[in-house]
């Protein structure tokens, strides 16, 4: 390597014998290669929640619990075995018995259902889309048949926002427990909305029953 | 100042050099070779209130990345999983064989995070899996709770629907 100057006397910078070209070249080719496939991971953030044991471990559980009561009472008195079983037999017939508005709701009284409905593709208005929420009804504890909180025509934030402040007037929302039900074709983004909004409400206990359909008319 | 002779220009390329050498150094560090787990095939819902993966409270179970099971669900209901030994992804579509497959991956995953455990002398019971549910925005509700249900029949009950953070106003 050898200096230049010039005639005044300022550094021209360095005589470079290598050729450094090549090296530039492949130090941009680097470059674009790492920006072209350079890609920001989208920040992403969680909501977590635990489910109840299935249905079927519950009732092995229940079905262990009456035969160790049989067992244990059947050794303590061995005579009352015909006995027991009898009871059985006449506790089920007179739940079959029972006539059906007497019979226990499947649903505890004490829960707020949710319920939203979903535009299906097979109804004749074309602007409805299969998966865009329908109606939102909001059941209560103390009233029979749950109120209509946003109709077709209305925006679904609107719909939210109402919903959200309907739940908070509630005096027992430190104490309900909130069931959300959805139809099975609605999108996913509309439940996570829905289930941000009744967070927002401040609800400890909410519960996802299975989607069900809802049977046509006639 | 007087020109050079001959008319040449000569630049001075060390500053361009450490400019280039920063720029490629900086993108070597932050490249992000694509993830196995995180299916980049779909798009999260957004969501405001969403509470973001805090990496101080590892101390819990549910917070430990090593716990973690990642589900990816599309739009159509395919469920994406990535493969246990291979670095391949796995894609289970909603038919009957759906329970069986799914039970299988997750309990061949519990056993490796047990022996991983053991690996690092880290005890058993700190071993509790997490699902974490990455679903596409578009996919219908009912393969999401289908999903969720057969997690929870095969013992994993213990879940995270992972979302994208939409501030509000």
């Amino acid at each position: 390597m050898s200096k230049k100057r010039s005639l005044s006397g300022e550094s021209l910078g360095v005589n470079l014998s290598l050729i450094i070209t090549p090296m530039l070249d492949m130090a941009f080719q680097l470059m674009a290669f790492f920006i072209m496939t350079f890609q920001p991971l989208s920040e992403e953030k969680n909501i977590t929640g635990r489910l109840l044991p299935p249905v079927k471990e519950e009732q092995k559980k229940k079905e262990k619990e009456k035969k160790q009561l049989l067992q244990g009472k059947n050794k303590l008195d061995p005579d009352n075995l015909p006995d027991l079983k009898k009871k059985e037999d006449e506790k089920k017939k007179e739940e079959e018995d029972k006539e059906p508005d007497a019979k226990e709701d499947p649903i505890p009284k004490d829960i707020i259902r949710v319920i939203v409905e979903s535009k299906t593709p097979n109804e004749t208005d074309p602007r409805k889309i299969s998966g865009d929420p329908g109606r939102i009804l909001l059941k209560v504890p103390e009233s029979i048949q749950p109120e209509v909180i946003a109709d077709l025509g209305e925006s679904f934030e609107t719909a939210l926002s109402r919903m959200s402040k309907t739940l908070k007037a509630r005096p027992d929302r430190d104490n309900a427990k909130l069931q959300i039900e959805v139809h099975p074709d609605l999108r996913y983004q509309f439940f996570i909305q829905l289930q941000d909004a009744c967070r927002e409400a401040k609800y400890k206990e909410m519960g996802f029953p299975k989607p069900y359909r809802p049977k046509k008319p006639g | 100042m007087h020109a050079p002779e001959g008319g040449d220009a000569e630049v001075n390329l060390t500053p361009l050099l450490d400019v280039v050498l920063q720029l490629i150094m900086f993108f070597l560090i932050t490249v992000n070779f694509e993830r196995q787990d995180r299916f980049t095939g779909l798009t999260l819902p957004p969501v405001q209130i969403a509470v973001p993966i805090d990496p101080k409270s590892r101390n819990r179970p549910e917070n430990d990345p090593d716990n973690w099971v990642f589900l990816n669900l599309t739009k159509d209901g395919t469920l994406v999983i990535p493969n246990v030994d291979t670095l391949n992804y796995e894609q289970i579509t909603q038919d009957t064989t759906l329970q069986s497959k799914l039970e299988q991956f997750l309990n061949r995953t519990r056993q490796k995070m047990e022996r991983y455990a053991k690996y690092n002398d880290k005890p058993l019971d700190r071993v509790q899996p997490v699902i974490v549910l990455r679903a596409d925005k578009d996919v219908r509700y009912e393969y999401v709770h289908n999903i969720l249900e057969l997690c929870t029949n095969a013992g994993f009950r213990s879940w995270q629907l992972r979302v994208l953070h939409k501030p509000k106003g």
